[in-house]
């Protein structure tokens, strides 16, 4: 009898069990990715690393272009404060982690560690290194990127540029071994790279961003001769079968937004409807409309009331700035009084794929002149005329916009309600015959030529640079002193706080780093090693 | 096989002499008593009372007595004679607490012999006075149990027990999944709420938070062998309890500006509504007269033509709800059926719900020895569309009091097609085409479709081998399978919070599918048996529980025919996302309680779990609890006043790991962004109950897109841990009962204390390494509270008044015990949390004070600190001080009559219906005191709209006028080095009101968080049994009239704070700041019919 009374209810227990089944196999494991072991093709963390090259606070119309004195935001709820409220910067080791994962997967696919991947991970690394350094000073990059080192120590500033500049030549080397005849004009992955450039590009941008690199360092080039910064300037542009660089814009490392998945940002966020929220920087417009500059009607609009009281689109007193030094309670919302300039709604708003405007520059062309015509000028370099880079710097610029001498362009309202305000004939001699833009010549006037039309080259691209060069020179005169500039003594950072992660938990190698570069205080308004 | 078992199961029963006794049993006072079981001795044959106190039992020859047995009363022996009928009086104990109590795994148990803290609710209490959700009918009704009833329609309650989110759901002892709409109240018997780790720490992880045990109804007691219970219940909704009041002195625009542009349709404008004062001057308006050739619109009065909008389109809400149930019982088998049926018309027009619920259970005893028990219970939601809410173009609270401007009339857009802006199918015709859409629009054409259907069910065998030891096997499947559906309509604005939206656009369709099973199987030996003095019950079991999710998002990008709503109609191609998983979890389990004599009872159970979510060598382990109780009064003489008293402590040590309580969707579980801030920029993500693995702990590569659809990688930023262990919780409870005026008054205090950790934490890391964390088993979070329950008849008589009384009050903190290591710092919602601070403290921005507490200004508006963490400001704990319950309850023979009000009082939230209703110019505050001044004078220096208008409002307080400000901690510690002198400078209220004043300081919008609610007023009749007895059809009838949310008391009323039940959470470690836009409450009133047959 026990044993059926234990057969029945095993069978009933059965029954149960065969409508549900015990699970077989791996259950431990998410089936809904790839495991850490897996074989990933290269070419996807290409895409990661492309695709990401930009930090999210740096595309064209971000908040980047008002530290930059570029524009202004009137109302915060759309273009948000003026302040220079820095703290704690962001960072790029993620591209560091993702690097090491594309050299882990390349030498699985290829069985070496000179493959395009390894050499384009060297720039990406060395990139990511100098964009934190220049932002906070010395920073960990020996052993940063690895996550069983969890408190990397600390490598100087100067370590951090030289060894990046030693990445910048490896992967110039690997780039060149690379580059054959029969793929030099060959994209060197058509999906991995969103660029999309060459091996022959790709070596150009490595070497045309070392000159920046190498020209950042003007204040330390004297006194750091095992640097070699003069001779590294000079080495490149010596020989460009070995250190090819950028000929023309075409060369440029651009960011190409498009209509279906990256729109251009002002579209993507929702403020084509407030375009009149941005105003230009009268910074800006002291160096530009001040100097009959033709990129003023191409890139931004007069202010409504100059043209209310009759001025016409032709004149350069019609376009007015907004002082980044005023609060902005203190400034019209919406510029409802068109007291100000906005930028072109033409150019900049009218389309999500950014269609009607200049691409992003990442790194370009029209920098690079200026960084030679700067190295020229300082006496860095024999055999290059200061004169002739700054010009071609200028007009790489213009190029970059679509501006030749005699065009006919038309200028809009700043809200697109009205396409065709008048329309404009663009005189680029008259502009290029300005005293303050015709060269005066190798001497400390020239070279603050060069940096101001370097600064206006940079509108509204390149990310940091122009604060970086501001940082550095002083060029041009940036507004600060009132309350719009934010900061508790009204002057502008020269610097970002650590990752407040970086400060928690690595604090040792961190508070070490502090004492040995700012006396034990990590704020804003210190000199790192590069700017000293 | 099956011949065996059938031949086994058929069994006889021999005939004797035999004769048959009716009876009564009824208290002293002459009532008759339910239940009550009569056995005849020695031969043992029993049966129960009926409703009304009858029995009928047919005893042996050989019987010598009758004894009768009933809960909360004395037994007594009644000697026969030979008799056929009689009637006992049963005294009432009024020393011992016998109320028996369903705890873990369906077992009941004497509640006198309970260690821990458990509450058991009726579930005939919960059924007039509805909700339609059965879950927020448990507000307010137990200590510790916090119910955050949601105001959306099918919105889920925030459950919160003793500060902890997440609570297991058991029917009928097996763990179910559930969304809480997926129950049906009218097949409840009741619910136990286990509260905390102590009382349900049998049921392993799963069971951390505490558990709601609910016990369904089973076949009818009734004489007849058979009952039938109808209910039916409606309610109306049509006043609000919480809602924002809206100005309507200013229209859209900005700066005091507006004007229809001069076109068909209007896109470049998203305007708030600080545009022109209303004073019937003439303005291009959407509704102007529009020249086709000309291209020009005729400007129109500027009135206030919709100060009621908000008003006129919202309509009377409907819950209608009718249960029918058939019970049955012989003395071989109990049946019980029950339909249910909900309807639900939302306040929101074209809004409705429906559920549908359908159960069967059934036991039958083949033998003395073997009793199989099946049961069922089919649930169907389903809606064609259901309204959404967040801070968006798709939600009502934002269009009608975000942006909700006084200047369109709502009823003029009910045909929403109208000419010349509206074309049919193609383009609505609305009231602006840039920020917001026509109400009507959006009512009849945006729609969310909900259809789930839920199972779930066991067939369960007990063999009793003998009284004392009983074997049982059950297997269980709960299972639920859910679509929704959303159709954004042709031409329906979205700004650009989606990148494939443009103006003009026709659509798009989303779709989400998701699909849950998993079966629990177990075998449970069981043992109770009194040896002597000693009384032993106990019971050991085995289980597997096998799960399987499966979920599906879909999205097209843009349609390309409008009206066609199908994933393959897509402009650009359609996105789609799947995820899935799986887990199993074998466990053994024991509980045994020891009652020693009079004294004391010992409960010990224990558990192992061995789960696949954690890695081979961590993913055992072991799970004990103990308690102890003693009734004192049982023993010792206590002061005659006191009738019953009772100690009792616990202690639990809980494990688990690596598996979360909700899940979102498909699109969110892969990349990581939910609905709102990812894709589409709108819609809420829904979360669903789900316990299944979350895969936190594994170093991946996931698929991703960041750049024009080209494929890329992922890699995991949290650095997996192969060492990582179980989390763990421990928890202690300390209570006491008391009884007092013989039974009269009931006192019930717990303390409880429970160590929340070391979690499974994703602790930072340097950015330097690459990644953003790693896993660790870290943080540990004391909480410790206590809790009580006064119960009291006040007035008590058979003919007259009955008053009962029941009080709740519970209160907890929690605070931060260890971090990790040598950490001392805990960076985690905007604040560094040390050792030994309150975690639900919220930190954030607050203003800047000078010496004298005045707010310092610059430039017009206020100073603001640094914004980085250590300048956070404290602004509140966000957990209430304390959450209390206040039930009475009368009685004069027929008529009974019952109110509730509860609370939260103590503690901040963020009202953030109020922050962006000033943002948007909406908010009555915004043209009203200091505000409405300025606002006033800045629009009379308009001079009619001919200039630029003139900053008129100055904040109160100082401005900086020289010095460098240095801040610790938000507040400047240099003070003695700066001058101030009184703020002259003035802001226009809009940038003020807005995120360049005080829209980005915090603390201005915090607000009290304490609330009473008068939650449920209930007035009943029941028909007299002399009315009924000629008709012996019907056997009982009540009538009622009910009302839910009635009053509400807070601070501000602009939003119900009753949805935000959650502050600090220690399962996800967030904080509930509130903030987030809700439908507006509403009062409920209506009728309940309840008739047994």
């Amino acid at each position: 009898m026990k044993t059926r009374i234990i057969k029945t209810i095993t069978s009933l227990l059965l029954v149960g069990l065969v409508i549900t089944g015990c699970q077989k196999g791996d259950l431990l494991s998410n089936p809904n990715v790839a495991s850490e072991s897996s074989t990933i093709p290269a070419s996807l963390l290409l895409n990661q690393l492309t695709a990401n090259f930009l930090k999210e606070e740096e595309p064209i119309i971000s908040n980047v272009y008002k530290w930059n004195q570029n524009i202004v935001s009137n109302y915060t709820y759309y273009y948000g404060s003026n302040a220079y409220t820095w703290t704690n910067t962001t960072h790029k080791y993620d591209q560091i982690k993702y690097c090491v994962k594309m050299e882990e997967q390349a030498l699985k696919a290829y069985g070496n560690n000179t493959n395009v991947y390894h050499a384009l991970s060297k720039f990406f690394r060395a990139y990511s290194f100098i964009w934190l350094t220049n932002r906070v000073g010395d920073i960990p990059m020996d052993e940063a990127g690895n996550p069983n080192i969890l408190t990397p120590k600390y490598n100087t500033q100067k370590e951090v540029f030289k060894k990046s500049l030693m990445l910048l030549d490896t992967a110039n080397m690997l780039m060149g071994n690379l580059t054959t005849a029969a793929n030099r004009n060959t994209k060197v992955d058509a999906t991995g790279d969103i660029f999309g450039l060459t091996y022959l590009q790709w070596q150009k941008v490595i070497n045309t961003y070392k000159l920046r690199v190498l020209i950042s360092l003007s204040k330390r080039a004297d006194d750091n001769a095992d640097l070699n910064i003069k001779g590294q300037f000079a080495a490149i542009l010596a020989d460009a079968t070995k250190y090819p660089i950028m000929t023309g814009i075409t060369d440029n490392l651009v960011y190409k937004f498009n209509a279906a998945y990256n729109q251009y940002p002002p579209i993507r966020v929702g403020n084509t409807a407030y375009n009149n929220c941005a105003n230009i920087s009268k910074t800006f417009y002291s160096v530009t409309a001040d100097y009959n500059d033709p990129r003023v009607f191409v890139l931004t609009t007069p202010a409504a009331a100059q043209i209310t009281a009759g001025k016409t689109v032709s004149d350069f007193t019609a376009y007015v700035g907004e002082d980044n030094n005023k609060s902005q309670a203190a400034m019209s919302g919406f510029s409802t009084d068109g007291k100000y300039s906005n930028l072109s709604f033409n150019r900049y708003i009218s389309s999500a794929a950014g269609a009607n405007c200049e691409p992003y520059t990442v790194i370009g062309y029209q920098e690079m002149c200026f960084n030679i015509a700067e190295a020229a000028n300082r006496g860095w370099i024999t055999g290059q005329s200061a004169a002739t880079w700054y010009l071609r710097g200028i007009n790489a610029s213009l190029e970059v916009y679509g501006i030749t001498n005699g065009k006919v362009v038309t200028v809009g309202n700043n809200d697109g309600t009205k396409t065709n305000l008048g329309s404009v004939t663009l005189d680029v001699t008259t502009f290029l015959a300005h005293p303050e833009v015709a060269y005066k010549g190798d001497n400390a006037d020239g070279l603050k030529q060069i940096l101001t039309q370097k600064y206006v080259a940079f509108f509204l691209n390149s990310g940091f640079e122009t604060f970086y060069n501001w940082r550095r020179t002083g060029v041009p005169t940036f507004a600060e002193g009132g309350v719009g500039v934010g900061t508790p003594n009204l002057k502008i950072p020269t610097r970002w706080k650590y990752p407040q992660d970086e400060i928690t938990y690595n604090a040792a190698n961190y508070k070490a780093s502090i004492d040995a570069q700012y006396g034990g205080v990590d704020d804003q308004f210190s000199k790192m090693w590069l700017i000293k | 096989m099956g011949l065996m078992l059938l031949t086994f199961f058929i069994s006889n029963v021999y005939a004797q002499d035999s004769r048959t006794i009716t009876g009564k049993i009824q208290t002293t006072t002459g009532l008759g008593i339910a239940g009550a079981v009569v056995r005849a001795l020695p031969s043992k044959t029993a049966t129960q009372t009926d409703n009304e106190g009858n029995f009928k039992i047919t005893i042996q020859s050989t019987d010598k007595t009758i004894e009768v047995t009933s809960v909360g009363f004395l037994s007594q022996t009644y000697t026969l004679s030979n008799e056929s009928s009689f009637v006992l009086s049963l005294q009432e104990d009024t020393k011992a607490l016998t109320d028996v109590v369903v705890t873990a795994y369906g077992i009941k148990r004497e509640a006198k012999k309970i260690g821990y803290s458990i509450q058991e609710i009726k579930g005939s209490d919960l059924t007039k006075a509805r909700d339609a959700n059965p879950i927020n009918s448990l507000a307010g009704k137990v200590a510790g149990l916090t119910v955050g009833t949601n105001t959306e329609m099918l919105g889920r309650p925030e459950l919160v027990l003793r500060g902890s989110k997440d609570l297991l759901f058991v029917i009928d002892g097996v763990p179910v999944n559930t969304d809480t709409w997926n129950i049906s109240p009218d097949d409840i018997e009741s619910y136990t709420v286990l509260k905390g780790t102590n009382a349900s720490a049998i049921y392993g992880f799963r069971g951390l938070n505490g558990a709601i045990v609910i016990t369904t109804k089973r076949g009818s007691k009734d004489k007849r062998g058979w009952q039938v219970d109808v209910n039916s219940s409606t309610m109306f909704e049509d006043k609000f309890l919480a809602i924002p009041e809206s100005q309507y002195e200013y229209g859209r625009g900005t700066n005091y500006i507006y004007s229809y542009g001069d076109r068909l349709y209007d896109n470049a404008q998203r305007l708030p509504e600080w545009g022109p004062r209303f004073e019937g001057q003439l303005i291009k308006q959407y509704n102007s007269p529009y020249d086709p050739t000309t291209g020009l619109r005729t400007a129109i009065p500027w009135t206030a033509r919709g100060r009621y909008n908000f008003e006129n389109f919202m309509q009377t809400g409907i819950i209608n709800t009718n249960n029918i149930s058939m019970s049955a019982t012989t003395d071989k088998s109990d049946i019980r059926m029950s339909i249910s049926n909900m309807n639900q018309k939302g306040v929101a027009p074209n809004t409705k719900l429906g559920t549908y619920s359908m159960a069967v259970n059934g036991g039958y005893n083949f033998n003395k020895k073997l009793r199989v028990e099946a049961s069922l219970n089919f649930n169907k939601q389903y809606t064609p569309n259901i309204p959404d809410v967040n801070y968006g173009p798709n939600s009502y609270i934002y269009t009608f009091k975000v942006y909700g401007p006084a200047d369109y009339d709502v009823r003029d857009l009910e045909d929403i097609y109208k000419g010349p802006m509206g074309v049919k199918d193609l383009v609505p015709y609305m009231q602006e085409y840039g920020r917001e859409n026509s109400p009507w629009f959006m009512a009849k054409k945006w729609l969310r479709s909900h259809d789930k259907s839920d199972i779930n069910g066991y067939l369960k065998a007990t063999y009793k081998f003998t009284d004392a030891l009983s074997l049982s096997a059950r297997s269980q499947i709960t299972t639920w399978n859910q679509l929704r559906t959303e159709q954004a309509p042709s031409g329906i604005n979205l700004n650009a919070y989606t990148p494939w939206y443009y103006f003009g656009w026709y659509g798009d369709y989303r779709e989400d599918r998701r699909n849950l099973f998993e079966n629990n199987t177990d075998v449970i030996l069981n043992f109770d048996k009194k040896v002597k003095d000693f009384n032993i019950s106990a019971f050991a079991g085995a289980s597997q529980r096998s799960f399987t999710y499966n979920s599906f998002f879909g999205t097209t990008k843009a349609l390309a025919i409008p009206n066609v709503y199908a994933l393959s109609n897509s402009k650009d191609p359609s996105l789609s996302y799947t995820w899935g998983s799986r887990m199993q979890v074998y466990s053994a389990f024991y509980s045994f309680d020891i009652s020693m004599s009079k004294y004391l009872t010992l409960s010990h159970t224990g558990r192992v779990d061995q789960l696949s979510t954690l890695p081979e060598g961590s993913n055992k382990f072991y799970y004990p609890s103990v308690s102890l109780s003693t009734v004192l009064s049982d023993y010792i003489k206590v002061p005659s006043f006191i009738s019953f008293a009772k100690l009792r402590t616990s202690y639990a040590d809980v494990k688990g790991g690596l598996t979360q309580a909700t899940v979102p969707s498909a699109f969110m579980a892969i990349t990581g962004k939910d609905l709102n801030g990812g894709l589409l920029g709108y819609g809420a993500e829904l979360y669903s109950s789900y316990d299944g693995p979350n895969y936190a702990n594994q170093n991946n590569y996931s698929f991703v897109s960041t750049y024009n659809g080209l494929p890329s990688v992922n890699f995991s930023n949290t650095i997996a841990n192969p060492t990582i262990k179980p989390f763990n919780r421990t928890s202690l409870e300390v209570g006491i009962d008391l009884k007092f005026a013989k039974n009269r008054i009931g006192l019930d205090f717990t303390y409880f204390q429970s160590m929340n950790g070391p979690q499974i934490y994703a602790l930072p890391v340097a950015p330097s390494t690459g990644y953003s964390s790693q896993n660790v088993n870290g943080i540990t979070s004391k909480k410790e509270g206590f809790e009580i329950a006064l119960t009291g008849a006040v007035l008590k008589s058979v003919k007259g008044l009955n008053w009962d009384v029941a009080i709740n009050y519970a209160t907890y903190k929690e605070t931060l015990e260890e971090i990790y290591g040598t950490e001392t710092e805990l960076s985690l919602n905007g604040h560094n949390y040390k050792v030994g601070e309150r975690l639900d403290a919220f930190y954030g921005t607050a203003f800047v004070r000078d010496a004298s507490n005045n707010v310092i200004f610059s430039g017009g508006t206020p100073l603001r600190a640094p914004t980085d963490i250590t300048n956070n400001k404290f602004l509140g704990n966000v957990n209430p001080d304390f959450t209390f319950g206040f039930n009475n309850k009368f009685s004069v023979k027929n008529i009974s009559f019952s109110f509730q009000f509860d609370g939260r009082i103590g503690g901040v939230i963020y009202d953030g219906i109020y922050h962006d209703g000033m943002n948007g110019g909406t908010a009555i505050e915004s043209a009203t005191g200091a505000f409405g001044a300025a606002r006033l004078a800045e629009w009379q220096s308009t001079n009619n709209n001919t200039v630029a208008f003139t900053k008129k409002f100055i904040g109160q307080g100082v401005k900086l006028v020289s010095g460098v400000p240095k801040y610790v901690g938000g507040v400047i510690t240099n003070l003695s080095e700066l001058t101030f002198a009184p703020n002259d400078v003035a802001a226009g209220v809009q940038s003020y009101a807005g995120a360049s004043g005080v829209g980005s300081i915090s603390e201005y919008w915090m607000t009290d968080r304490s609330f009473v609610k008068l939650r449920e007023v209930n007035l009943g009749y029941t028909l007299p049994a002399k009315l009924l007895g000629k008709s012996k059809f019907i056997k009982g009838a009540t009538f009622s009239i009910v009302g839910r949310n009635l009053f509400y008391w807070a601070e501000r009323k602009d939003f119900d704070i009753d949805q935000y039940a959650a502050g600090y959470n220690d399962s996800d470690r967030s904080l509930n700041t509130g903030g987030a836009l809700q439908s507006a409450s509403m009062r409920r009133f209506g009728f309940n019919i309840n008739l047994n047959f």
